[in-house]
């Protein structure tokens, strides 16, 4: 880059108006004075070197003063101006008055170097001002492209905004600014300036980029790859609908300023990169709380099929699970799918489902109606791309978790294989919580099937053997009593009548425990007679005023449905009489469409529950918490309510 | 034949044919920022567009670099330059 001299007629202008120009014009004409002064006789000051004056050096020296004031104060080119006005001073002296012609020669010689030295000083001052000037102008302009490329990580508003500022610097009418998409899937058009929108309306896609780039509203133009860590990103392109030619240093600024695009639109791409890994981190964690919180595997699964569906941008998703026992796959879980995939019967060991579960490897066919094992009903219902990945975890695959586009055929990446794996592994853990929570109350209901069977044996022992020897045990002492009237001594005979006594209460407590321990009336009468003897007793033991409710059709249930009210209600109602102070309970029994209902609700003191009925255990309710067990075992709920001075609600909902 | 029809057709289904509709997306995409970032008419950038196309790692592994030489040949050879841009070679000094 070089300071090329140029006067325009505006610099001229304020050159003429310069005192430095009159200054100048009035030290050459002074030079001339001097110069001249013999053959002008006009000097007022008497010379009398006569000798040095007749050489007139002295003036040739002076004559340097005006072209160095006139090239560091007007330029080079003033400079140039009046070194050529000195120069043509000196000139006639030579020629024409000089007695020693060669001496004044050489001294106009060494003049007009000194002269060119200095302006050539000049000139390099002033192209060093120039280079200042324009790196300056440069530096302000990819600042001010860096403060608007800085302002903001949306690609599309970053570079909109930043190609404004860039037309604005230069004046380049219009631009535009094409960004590769992420995997080089397309070229997008991401900002636009200075072009009508009906032609950015003509074409869409590649065609419009090849379209624009050769309109005659971009007749000059200068096109710049944006370019990030070595990889081509996009485009800038500028240009104008007439004739321009572009300077070298225009095209330096232009290309700074795409390398500073480059590596915006990279780093807007980082952070929509992270933006999306935190999103898919945050709903990875979705899938494992509710994983955690959820032991209802149908809630949990229908979820993990549309959180699948989300994080990698499919249009369907659905799970098959391997039924081991069957040794078949079924798909319970299904989003979005089309009828005729929803009723297609896939042929044992085939579909990519049993080819995943078998490899244990995910699989992807980007191409499903050109896949060699396609489906047909697949292919009629729509399914374009595929992307399938084993539900597994610690070496057991539970089954498969696949997601799909209907509507366009697209590829799936390494990490769309790797979230949907993450996914994938979310659900064996919560296959594996449920199975192991269904085990477990498979467990726990052997295990109450047993207690009821031993309670069963029990209570038939107490009321059939116990009670029954008890009660002869009662009548002997009877027969004892009355056949020794007379014979025994009063002392004696009061002991017997206390052995008597004891020995029926103790008969009637047998009974009582026999009858806790498992009423026979529960199996022979039913749920309903059995709760009015209950309650009836309590009335008359514990004198607290019990009442027997029933809405709705009453029917026998099963078996174990009754038992499991039974026993919600009598541990219900002991409760009422240890610990509540009640003087009245309802207990009401209400028969409603697929459950029973039954509720024990006093006026006692109340008690302030805790938040959820599992947390009973931890505040020592173990009875509460035992009926909250029996009910969830028999597939139904249990609720509390109560508080301080409120009395208490216990309510039971089982299914029928 | 015009640089755009010659993309349309046969360049466009041919690809699609060889690498299927998203790769051929992807090759195209590529290309075309050659073709933007090219300059000068439609003629120099379409040359471009198919020298970009030919240089793709994906279509090298696919084609070899013998086949992707002559298939850019043949595409190139759709579009003729144009007279005022072809430079003959003589061993006459100018």
């Amino acid at each position: 880059m070089s300071y090329t001299p140029t006067v325009s007629m505006g610099r001229l202008q304020r050159i003429i108006v310069s005192p430095s120009l009159w200054l100048v014009i009035a030290m050459l004409l002074s030079g001339v004075l001097l110069h001249y002064s013999a053959q002008l006789r006009t000097l007022p000051i008497p010379i009398r070197g006569e000798v040095t004056l007749a050489r007139h050096a002295t003036e040739r020296v002076l004559l340097i003063l005006p072209i160095g004031y006139a090239a560091f104060a007007l330029g080079p080119t003033a400079g140039l101006v009046t070194l050529v006005a000195a120069f043509l001073i000196m000139v006639p002296r030579i020629l024409f008055l000089s007695p020693s012609p060669a001496d004044a020669a050489i001294e106009t010689m060494a003049v007009t170097l000194v002269g060119g030295l200095t302006i050539w000083l000049a000139w390099i001052k002033k192209t060093q001002e120039v280079l200042r000037e324009k790196a300056t102008v440069r530096l302000q302009a990819i600042n001010a492209v860096a403060a608007v490329l800085t302002g903001s990580l949306e690609l599309r508003r970053m570079l909109g905004e930043a190609l404004s500022v860039v037309l604005e610097l230069t004046g380049i009418e219009a631009g535009l600014i094409f960004v590769l998409a992420e995997k080089e899937a397309d070229l997008t058009l991401v900002a636009y300036r200075g072009l009508p929108r009906a032609l950015i309306e003509s074409a869409t896609g590649l065609k419009l980029a090849r379209m624009l780039v050769t309109d005659p509203a971009l007749t000059s133009q200068v096109a710049l790859p944006l370019k990030s860590k070595g990889q081509t990103l996009g485009a800038l392109v500028v240009g104008e609908s007439g004739s321009r030619r572009f300077l070298p240093e225009e095209v330096e600024l232009l290309s700074a300023i795409a390398s500073q695009m480059g590596v915006a639109a990279e780093n807007a791409r980082l952070h929509r990169d992270v933006t999306r890994q935190l999103e898919r981190e945050r709903r990875l964690n979705e899938v494992a709380e509710g994983i955690t919180s959820e032991l209802e595997l149908d809630k949990v699964l229908s979820k993990v099929v549309q959180i699948a569906e989300e994080l990698v941008g499919a249009d369907a998703g659905v799970i098959g699970l391997l039924d081991e026992a069957r040794g078949v796959i079924r798909y319970p879980y299904r989003h979005n799918l089309p009828d005729e995939m929803m009723q297609a019967r896939i042929p044992e060991g085939e579909g990519l489902a049993a080819q995943v579960i078998t490899s244990d490897a995910p699989a992807v066919i980007e191409d499903y109606p050109a896949y060699p094992r396609r489906l047909e009903a697949f292919v009629k219902g729509g399914l374009k791309s595929i992307m399938v990945v084993p539900i597994v975890t610690g070496g057991k695959v539970f089954g498969s978790l696949a997601v799909l586009t209907l509507r366009e055929r697209r590829s799936f990446s390494d990490r769309d294989v790797t979230v949907l794996s993450g996914v994938a592994r979310q659900a064996a853990i919560a296959i594996e919580n449920a199975q192991l929570y269904e085990n477990m109350r498979f467990y726990a209901k052997q295990i109450l099937t047993a207690q009821e069977q031993e309670r069963r044996r029990m209570a038939r022992e107490l009321h059939d053997d116990t009670a029954q020897s008890l009660v002869a045990l009662s009548r002997q002492l009877d027969a004892l009593l009355v056949n020794s009237e007379g014979e025994t001594p009063p002392a004696v005979k009061a002991r017997l009548e206390n052995l008597r006594k004891l020995t029926a209460q103790i008969a009637q407590d047998v009974r009582r425990f026999s009858q806790d321990l498992r009423p026979s009336s529960l199996d022979d009468l039913g749920l309903l007679p059995t709760l009015e003897g209950l309650t009836s007793r309590m009335s008359e033991e514990d004198h607290i005023e019990t009442r027997l409710e029933v809405v709705g059709a009453q029917r026998r249930l099963s078996p174990e449905v009754e038992l499991v009210l039974f026993r919600i209600a009598q541990e219900a109602l002991t409760n009422v009489r240890k610990h509540s102070g009640a003087t009245q309970v309802v207990t009401t029994v209400e028969f409603c469409n697929g459950t029973v209902k039954i509720t024990v609700q006093d006026n006692g003191r109340g008690f302030q529950p805790p938040g959820q009925a599992r947390e009973f255990v931890e505040v020592g309710k173990l009875g509460l918490t035992g009926m909250v067990e029996r009910a969830e075992l028999a597939g139904g709920s249990l609720t509390v309510h109560s508080g301080p001075g409120q009395g208490t609600t216990v309510q039971a909902e089982i299914p029928v | 034949m015009d640089p755009e029809s010659a993309i349309e057709d046969p360049i466009e289904p041919t690809l699609l044919g060889v690498f299927g509709r998203s790769q051929t997306k992807s090759l195209l995409a590529v290309a075309t920022l050659a073709y933007v970032t090219a300059g000068g008419g439609k003629i120099r950038r379409y040359r471009a567009f198919v020298d970009s196309l030919c240089a793709n790692e994906h279509l090298l592994r696919k084609w070899g670099p013998e086949r992707a030489a002559r298939q850019c040949q043949e595409w190139k050879d759709l579009v003729p330059l144009e007279p005022q841009s072809v430079i003959f070679l003589t061993d006459a000094a100018s």
